[in-house]
């Protein structure tokens, strides 16, 4: 289990200027919904867009914390 | 290479969409392999479902090659894909389309 704040956290840590929406899908806390949007991901590929949001929560993934995150990505999208 | 290494790059040759998850095509186990079974069934072409669920080292081995910690995994064209996570983003983009025609030698 993982506060919604706590894994935001994670995923700031490594992408400190994206905006990090999280949903507990089922309220228990371990399966999330996190959608990052972030001017770092423009031009990336989504594969590589979805490694780095991976990468940030891979400690919580390993240790159970988190048990499933389906990952949602971004660019801000210009006015 | 290990066995389990060979093994899974001849699967990858073999199929040109493989879904490695937990359970089989007609009996899945998981929510996020009944997904993916969904998302490529409405594209028409054959794929292949090969249950890694019990198999540990495999799934060990499967994490590294790809460097990808969940099931399921998916392999087109040889190629690594990841999950729908990433499937749906890339089919709202548009990118799906031409990668399946491309690896089933689309009639363009």
């Amino acid at each position: 289990m993982i506060s919604v704040a706590d894994l935001i956290a994670l995923v700031k840590k490594e992408m400190p200027d994206a905006e990090v929406d999280v949903m507990d899908k089922t309220g228990m806390r371990d399966h999330f919904i996190v959608h990052v949007t972030s001017e770092k991901f423009d031009g990336m590929s989504i594969m590589d867009r979805h490694r780095t949001v991976q990468g940030s929560l891979t400690a919580a993934m390993q240790d159970g914390r988190i048990h499933a995150a389906e990952i949602k990505t971004a660019i801000p999208s210009r006015k | 290479m290990s066995a389990i290494e060979n093994e899974i790059k001849e699967e990858i040759k073999k199929h040109k969409i493989l879904i490695y998850g937990k359970g089989t095509k007609t009996a899945p186990q998981c929510g996020f392999t009944v997904e993916t079974i969904q998302f490529f069934q409405k594209y028409g072409h054959p794929f292949e479902v090969i249950n890694v669920l019990n198999n540990m080292e495999k799934r060990e081995t499967l994490n590294k090659l790809t460097n990808w910690p969940t099931l399921p995994k998916v392999f087109i064209d040889g190629k690594f894909y990841g999950d729908t996570d990433i499937l749906d983003e890339m089919e709202a983009k548009g990118e799906i389309e031409p990668l399946l025609s491309a690896a089933f030698g689309g009639n363009k």
